[in-house]
C-alpha cells in the first residue's frame, strides 16, 4: 500500500494513457448532449475532477495491455426481450485480437483463445468511473454512445380515433 | 391432393388435421386455415347478383365512406345467403374487394363468427340448441331423434343426399320455448321427438312447416292455460257510476 | 396520434431523460420531454412521484418511475392491443387490477406495481398463458431469451391445475417463408407479429383467425410473409412461436458473445449486434437506436451472415496462367510491386476502385497510396463511377441525407426521385410508412413504379417528370409547394443515370427557389439517399477522379472490394489486384488476390447516408491468412516505395481527422449550415447547367433486394429468399393454387 501511495505522490500526472477523447474527440457523446442537459445538471451533482494516478505501474498488468484500446459502453437492450436489466451499468471490454487470437480445435471444434482478455469485462456504476479507471490504467479508450431513446406517447384510445379522411391502415387486434 | 379425386359435391370432407378434440369438430370452426379444394378455392368466381348488389350498396351507405369496412358482417351474410348458405373463400375475397379492405381482415371476421359456414352445408341447415335451458327440457333427446332420423349421422355431418346438415349450437334465445332447433332461418320450438320428425319430414318433402311452437302454443304463453287475468277484461264504462256510462 | 415527444427537434435532442433520484427530491424521477407542447401530469408509482406527458399509457409512467412491468403484448413501437393482461397493476380506488398498457396515466393517481393483489392477478394470468403453452423450453430456440420463460420464473406456478383429457391446444405450424420458422403451439396470441406486419412492414396478410382458445396467427390462405422486414417478428415474438429458420438449433443465447457493430448491407448504417460463438458469426440482431434504425433491421442485414462462411478468400492468390495459386503475403505483395513495375503504369494510369463494402480506413489508406504514386484516378465501383459524380463532392449537403433519418418523420410531403427506399434503405422506408400512416403525409414518386408499402402519387418515370414537377404542373407539385416541411429524396441511382445531371440541376434550382421551406436552419429538405455503405465516406474523403484522370486508360487497377465492376471496363493488358473478402466477380478479374476482412472481422469506421460516422467492431477474427484491409495497403505501400505514414489504426484515424473531422466524430451528425447548403446547391446548379436530357426512364437500381453484394450473394439464406420472394417459385404450396381452375368456374 505504501508503494502505491508513494507512486501517487510521485506521479500526479494527468492522462497517462493516450486518450482517444482528446481534442479530436473520438467519442462525441458529449457533443450531442441534449438541451435538457441543463436540468440534468441541476439535479445531479457532478463528482469533482479526480487526479489520475498511474496504477498500471503497480498493478502488475502486462505491458501489452497498454497497446490495446478498450471500449467503454453500456449494454444495449436485447430486442428479443422486453427487460432492460443489464443496460444500466457501464462496462469496459477489449476488442478481439486480430489474427490468431481465436481458433477452433480441429478435432472437437472447441473454441480456444490466446487472448486472456477475451472473456473479461469490468462493470462500473457510471461512465466517469469507467473512464477514470481506464485512464488510471493507461489504456486507450473509446466511449460508445448509449442507446438513443425516443419514446412516443402511446395511448390505447388511439386505436379508436375517428379519422375523417381515407384510412391508411385497417387496424386489427 | 386427395380432394382432387373426390366428386365435386362433397358432403363432408374429413379435416386434413388429426382430430384432437374428443367431441367431433363442428363445421364452422373445424379449421382456421384455408385449404384449396375443388369446391372451395379462390379461382371459383363469385359476384353479387344485381339485386344483392343493390342491397349491399344500401348497407354500405349506412357508414361513413372511409369506414366502409364496417359493413363486412352484413355483406358476408348476404354473400353466404347467395352462396347456398356457406361463405367460400371467393365470397370473402369478393367482400374484401368490395369494401377495399385487405382480404385477411375479412378472413378474420369470417373465422371469428361461427355462423359463417366456411364449408358447404346441406340444403337445410338444422341447428339444435343444447344450451342449459334446452338441455334441461330434453335437447339431447332431440339431437338423438334428429341424428337417428337421418340414419345415424353425427352432429356436424350432412346427410348422404345433401339435404340436411345437423349441428349443435349454443343458445338461440328461445329458452321459453325449449327445446328448440333452428332450420335455416326459422325457429321450431317446443319440440318433442314426434314433432321434430314431422318438421324434418316436411322439409324433406320440400315443404316449409309453420315455424314457432310445435306444441299448439301460440307463442310462449303458459302451456297449462292462463292462471291470472283469466277473465275477460272489462270494457270502457263498465262498473262506472251512471253519469260516466 | 403517434408523435415524437418533440416534434421540432431532431430525435437525439428529444430524449426522454431519466434523472437519477437525488437526495433533495427524494427519489423523484422525471420523464420530461424537452418541448413543452404537451402538458405534463404527475402521479405516484410505488411511492415515487413521476411526471409524464399527458396521454401517456400507465405502463410508460411505471417505466419512467423505474418500476418494471411485465408485458407480452405491449411494445413501444407498436399500437397498444391490451390482450395479454400481464401488465396488470393496482390503482388506488380501482376495484380491480388495471391493465397498465391500455390505461391512460391520470394525474394524481396512486399506482402499485408490486402489491400482493398485483402478484396474484399476474399469477392468474400466467396460469392461463401456460395452460396451453408446451413445456418444450429445452428444444425451443427462444429458451434463454424468452419473456415467458423469465416471467414464469416469477409469476408461474410449478404445476398445473389443468388436467384436460385432450391435452394442450395443438396448432398447425404455418409456413411463412425461408426466414421465419413457426412453432404455433407456443403462441400466446399477443398479436405483436400481426401488428408489426400490419403497421410497420405493411404486410396486411398476417392476421388472426378463429376465436378464443382456438385463435391462430396466420395468413388463412397459404402464403409466405413477403417483406424485407419480416425477420423482426422473430425478435418481437415474446415466446418461441416465431423463431429464425436459418439459426434454428444452431446456438443458445448464453453461448454467444455479443459485439456491437454497424451494418454495411445498405447505407443506413443500422446498428447491429453480432452474436458470435468461437470463430463464427451465429446471428445478427438489431441494436436499438432511435436515431438510425429504431429497433428494426432488414432481412438482408439479419440473415446474410451465413455468406461470411462461404466463398471466402483466405490466402493471397497469384494468377499463373488461367488459375490461381496460393502464395505467401510476401510473395503476393512482391508480385503486385513487380506487376506495377512491369505494367509501366505512370501517373493516372494507376487506378483504384473502391467497392461497396470498403471501409473508411482502407479507402483513406488506398487514396493516400495512389496519390503518393502520382495518380488521381480514384474511381467508385458503380455505373459511371469512373467519372466524378454530378453532384461533386465539395459540399457535404449535396450528397448526404440532410434531413436525417428521424427527420423523415417530420416531413409533411415527400418526393422520391429515382429511388425505391423499400429496397435501398428498408428501415428508412418503415419510417416513411409510419409517418404516412399517422400523419397526413403525402408522397410522390418519380421513377419506376414500385410497391413502397405506402400510397404515393405517381408523377412519371423520367427527367421530364422532374421538369414537370419543378414547373408545378401536377396536383402533387402544388401540394409540395405549400408544404411546411417538404422533403426531396433523390436516389443514388440518379447520379448513375444519363439524365442525372439534368435532374440534379432542376432540383437544385427548385430547392434554391423554395429555400424558405426547403433549406432553413431547422430543416434541410434536400436529401440524397445513398444505397452503398462505403459511398458517403468515399465522397467525404474525395475518393473521386479528377477530370483528366477519368479520361486515362488504366494500366494498373487496384480493386478494393469492387465486385460490381464491368469486366469490359477493365483493359485486358492491365494488371489487376483485387483486395476483398469474397471470391466474387472482382476476384475473377484479378491477377493477384489479397484476402481482406469482412465487416464482422474488423473494427472500422462506416459513414451512413446521413454522414453519421459509426464504429463497427470486430466480432470474430478474419479467416485464414486474411488481414484487416488498411494493414494490407499499408504493407503494400512499403513494397511500392511509397510508405504510408501511419503504423497503427489510431494514427490512421488522425489522418482521417485531417481529411475530414466528421469521419472520426462518431455517432453524431454535423448539419450543414443554411449558407453552405445553399452555396452547395448553387455550385451544383452551375456545374450541371448545360446538361442534356435523354429522356430515358429511371430504373430501380436494386432488382433483387436479397442479393446485392458479395456477402449476400454467397449466402444460402439469401438464395432461398431470392427463390421464394423474387422469383416467386413455388414454395411447397399446394398445386391447386397455381393450376388454372376453369373447370370449376
Amino acid at each position: 500500500m505504501s508503494a502505491l501511495r508513494s507512486c501517487q505522490r510521485a506521479l500526479q500526472v494527468r492522462a497517462v494513457g493516450r486518450s482517444l477523447v482528446s481534442a479530436r474527440s473520438m467519442a462525441t457523446d458529449s457533443q450531442s448532449a441534449p438541451p435538457a442537459k441543463a436540468t440534468d445538471d441541476k439535479q445531479i451533482e457532478h463528482a469533482p475532477p479526480r487526479d489520475i494516478v498511474a496504477a498500471d505501474l503497480v498493478s502488475g498488468a502486462p505491458a501489452e495491455l497498454r497497446h490495446r484500446a478498450v471500449r467503454i459502453f453500456q449494454y444495449s437492450r436485447s430486442t428479443t426481450q422486453s427487460g432492460d436489466a443489464k443496460s444500466s451499468r457501464w462496462r469496459i471490454d477489449w476488442d478481439i485480437l486480430p489474427g490468431g487470437g481465436r481458433w477452433e480445435n480441429p478435432l472437437m471444434g472447441w473454441a480456444s483463445s490466446a487472448d486472456y482478455m477475451q472473456g473479461t469485462r469490468i462493470g462500473f456504476r457510471t461512465k466517469e468511473d469507467a473512464i477514470h479507471f481506464a485512464e488510471k490504467q493507461g489504456w486507450d479508450y473509446y466511449v460508445q454512445q448509449p442507446e438513443v431513446k425516443v419514446r412516443p406517447v402511446k395511448n390505447y384510445a388511439e386505436n379508436y380515433l375517428y379519422r375523417p379522411n381515407k384510412l391508411r391502415i385497417i387496424r386489427t387486434k | 391432393m386427395l380432394a382432387a379425386r373426390l366428386p365435386k359435391r362433397v358432403p363432408r370432407l374429413p379435416p386434413p388435421v388429426r382430430r384432437i378434440h374428443s367431441s367431433p369438430c363442428r363445421r364452422s370452426d373445424a379449421l382456421f386455415v384455408h385449404r384449396d379444394t375443388t369446391y372451395n378455392n379462390p379461382k371459383i368466381p363469385f359476384e353479387f347478383t344485381s339485386e344483392n348488389m343493390k342491397r349491399a350498396q344500401e348497407i354500405i351507405s349506412h357508414y361513413p365512406p372511409q369506414y366502409k369496412k364496417a359493413a363486412v358482417i352484413p355483406l358476408l351474410d348476404l354473400g353466404q345467403r347467395q352462396n347456398k348458405g356457406w361463405t367460400s373463400i371467393s365470397v370473402m375475397n369478393y367482400v374484401a374487394k368490395l369494401l377495399e379492405m385487405p382480404p385477411m381482415r375479412v378472413y378474420e371476421v369470417a373465422t371469428f363468427y361461427t355462423m359463417f359456414n366456411r364449408e358447404p352445408i346441406g340444403e337445410n341447415f338444422v341447428q339444435i340448441c343444447t344450451t342449459t335451458p334446452c338441455m334441461l327440457r330434453g335437447a339431447y333427446d332431440i339431437v338423438d331423434t334428429v341424428c337417428n332420423h337421418f340414419g345415424g349421422i353425427k352432429p356436424g355431418d350432412t346427410t348422404k343426399d345433401g339435404k340436411f346438415t345437423v349441428i349443435e349450437v349454443e343458445c338461440q334465445g328461445a329458452c321459453s320455448n325449449a327445446p328448440m332447433m333452428a332450420v335455416n332461418d326459422d325457429f321450431y320450438e317446443d319440440l318433442t321427438a314426434e314433432t321434430t320428425k314431422k318438421v324434418l319430414e316436411a322439409f324433406a318433402k320440400g315443404q316449409k312447416p309453420k315455424p314457432g311452437p310445435q306444441s299448439g302454443r301460440h307463442t310462449s304463453e303458459n302451456s297449462a292455460g292462463l292462471t291470472a287475468l283469466a277473465s275477460k277484461p272489462y270494457g270502457p264504462g263498465e262498473f262506472c257510476t251512471p253519469e260516466f256510462q | 396520434m403517434l408523435r415524437l415527444v418533440s416534434a421540432s427537434k431532431p430525435a437525439s435532442a428529444a430524449l426522454l431523460i431519466k434523472v437519477a433520484p437525488s437526495t433533495s427530491l427524494a427519489g423523484r424521477r422525471t420523464f420530461a420531454s424537452t418541448s413543452a407542447r404537451q402538458a405534463d401530469i404527475t402521479l405516484t408509482v410505488d411511492g415515487k412521484e413521476v411526471t409524464v406527458p399527458q396521454g401517456s399509457a400507465l405502463i410508460q409512467a411505471c417505466e419512467a418511475a423505474g418500476s418494471t412491468v411485465p408485458r407480452f403484448c405491449y411494445h413501444d413501437r407498436l399500437a397498444i392491443a391490451g390482450n395479454c393482461r400481464m401488465c396488470l397493476v393496482e390503482v388506488e380506488r380501482s376495484p380491480k387490477p388495471v391493465a397498465s398498457c391500455a390505461m391512460p396515466a391520470m394525474p394524481g393517481a396512486k399506482v402499485w406495481t408490486n402489491s400482493p393483489l398485483v402478484h396474484e392477478a399476474r399469477e392468474g394470468v400466467m396460469e392461463f398463458l401456460l395452460a396451453n403453452h408446451p413445456l418444450d423450453c429445452p428444444i425451443c430456440d427462444q429458451g434463454g431469451e424468452c419473456d415467458l420463460q423469465d416471467q414464469s420464473m416469477r409469476y408461474g406456478a410449478d404445476r398445473t391445475r389443468f388436467h384436460e383429457i385432450t391435452g394442450k391446444r395443438a396448432v398447425e405450424d404455418k409456413d411463412l417463408g425461408p426466414l421465419v420458422k413457426t412453432s404455433m403451439n407456443r403462441c400466446i396470441q399477443c398479436t405483436r407479429c400481426v401488428r408489426f406486419a400490419n403497421e410497420v412492414a405493411g404486410v396486411e396478410e398476417l392476421g388472426t383467425t378463429g376465436r378464443g382458445n382456438d385463435m391462430q396467427i396466420g395468413m388463412y390462405v397459404e402464403k409466405t410473409m413477403n417483406s424485407e422486414l419480416s425477420g423482426n417478428v422473430v425478435d418481437l415474438c415474446p415466446v418461441g412461436a416465431l423463431t429464425s429458420k436459418p439459426y434454428a438449433f444452431h446456438a443458445r443465447p448464453w453461448e454467444l458473445k455479443h459485439t456491437d457493430s454497424v451494418d454495411v448491407m445498405d447505407a443506413v448504417g443500422s446498428n447491429i449486434r453480432v452474436d458470435s460463438r468461437g470463430v463464427s458469426v451465429m446471428r445478427v440482431q438489431p441494436r436499438p437506436n432511435d436515431d438510425v434504425n429504431e429497433e428494426w433491421i432488414s432481412d438482408k442485414t439479419r440473415y446474410a451472415y451465413d455468406g461470411l462462411r462461404f466463398q471466402r478468400l483466405t490466402v493471397p492468390l497469384i494468377k499463373q496462367g488461367d488459375r490461381f495459386v496460393s502464395a505467401s503475403w510476401e510473395d503476393a505483395l512482391a508480385a503486385i510491386a513487380d506487376g506495377l513495375r512491369a505494367s509501366g503504369a505512370q501517373g493516372d494510369e494507376i487506378q483504384a476502385v473502391a467497392g461497396h463494402l470498403a471501409d473508411t480506413e482502407s479507402m483513406v489508406a488506398l487514396k493516400d497510396l495512389i496519390n503518393r504514386l502520382g495518380s488521381d484516378n480514384l474511381t467508385l465501383d458503380s455505373v459511371g463511377g469512373h467519372a466524378a459524380p454530378v453532384h461533386a463532392v465539395d459540399v457535404r449537403s449535396n450528397y448526404l441525407f440532410n434531413a436525417t433519418l428521424p427527420g423523415v418523420e417530420q416531413a409533411d410531403c415527400i418526393l422520391l426521385v429515382g429511388t425505391n427506399p423499400r429496397h435501398e434503405a428498408a428501415v428508412l422506408n418503415s419510417r416513411i410508412r409510419k409517418s404516412w400512416m399517422h400523419t397526413t403525409l403525402e408522397v410522390g414518386l418519380i421513377g419506376e413504379r414500385v410497391d413502397t408499402t405506402y400510397g404515393y402519387d405517381y408523377l412519371g418515370a423520367d427527367a421530364k417528370a422532374v421538369a414537370d414537377f419543378v414547373a408545378g404542373k401536377s396536383e402533387f407539385a402544388k401540394k409540395f409547394k405549400s408544404a411546411k416541411k417538404p422533403l426531396i429524396i433523390v436516389g443514388s441511382a440518379v447520379t448513375e443515370h444519363a439524365d442525372g445531371a439534368a435532374v440534379y440541376n432542376a432540383l437544385a434550382k427548385y430547392v434554391e427557389q423554395n429555400k424558405s421551406q426547403l433549406v432553413t436552419p431547422e430543416w434541410n429538405g434536400f436529401a440524397v439517399l445513398q444505397r452503398v455503405a462505403s459511398r458517403p465516406a468515399a465522397y467525404e474523403m474525395g475518393f473521386v477522379p479528377s477530370r483528366k484522370a477519368s479520361q486515362t486508360k488504366p494500366k494498373f487497377i487496384y480493386l478494393l472490394n469492387a465486385d460490381e465492376a464491368d469486366p469490359k471496363s477493365i483493359p485486358r493488358d492491365a494488371f489487376v489486384v483485387y483486395q476483398g473478402h469474397h471470391g466474387d466477380l472482382g476476384a475473377q478479374l484479378a491477377d493477384v488476390c489479397l484476402p481482406g476482412a469482412a465487416y464482422t472481422e474488423k473494427g472500422m469506421t462506416w459513414v451512413n447516408t446521413e454522414g453519421r460516422a459509426q464504429m463497427g467492431r470486430a466480432a470474430v477474427p478474419p479467416p485464414g491468412a486474411s488481414r484487416e484491409d488498411w494493414k494490407i495497403i499499408r504493407a503494400l505501400s512499403e513494397l511500392v516505395d511509397a510508405p504510408l505514414p501511419y503504423d497503427d489504426v489510431l494514427s490512421l484515424r488522425d489522418r482521417m481527422w485531417e481529411i475530414s473531422p466528421t469521419l472520426v466524430r462518431y455517432d453524431t451528425l454535423e448539419s450543414t449550415s443554411v449558407e453552405a447548403a445553399l452555396a452547395g446547391l448553387k455550385t451544383l446548379a452551375a456545374g450541371t447547367a448545360n446538361a442534356k436530357v435523354s429522356g430515358a426512364p429511371f430504373v430501380k437500381p436494386i432488382s433483387n433486394f436479397y442479393q446485392t453484394d458479395p456477402i449476400s450473394r454467397a449466402s444460402v439464406t439469401m438464395a432461398h429468399c431470392t427463390r421464394a420472394f423474387v422469383k416467386g417459385e413455388n414454395y411447397g404450396f399446394s398445386e391447386l393454387s397455381s393450376k388454372p381452375e376453369a373447370a370449376y368456374a
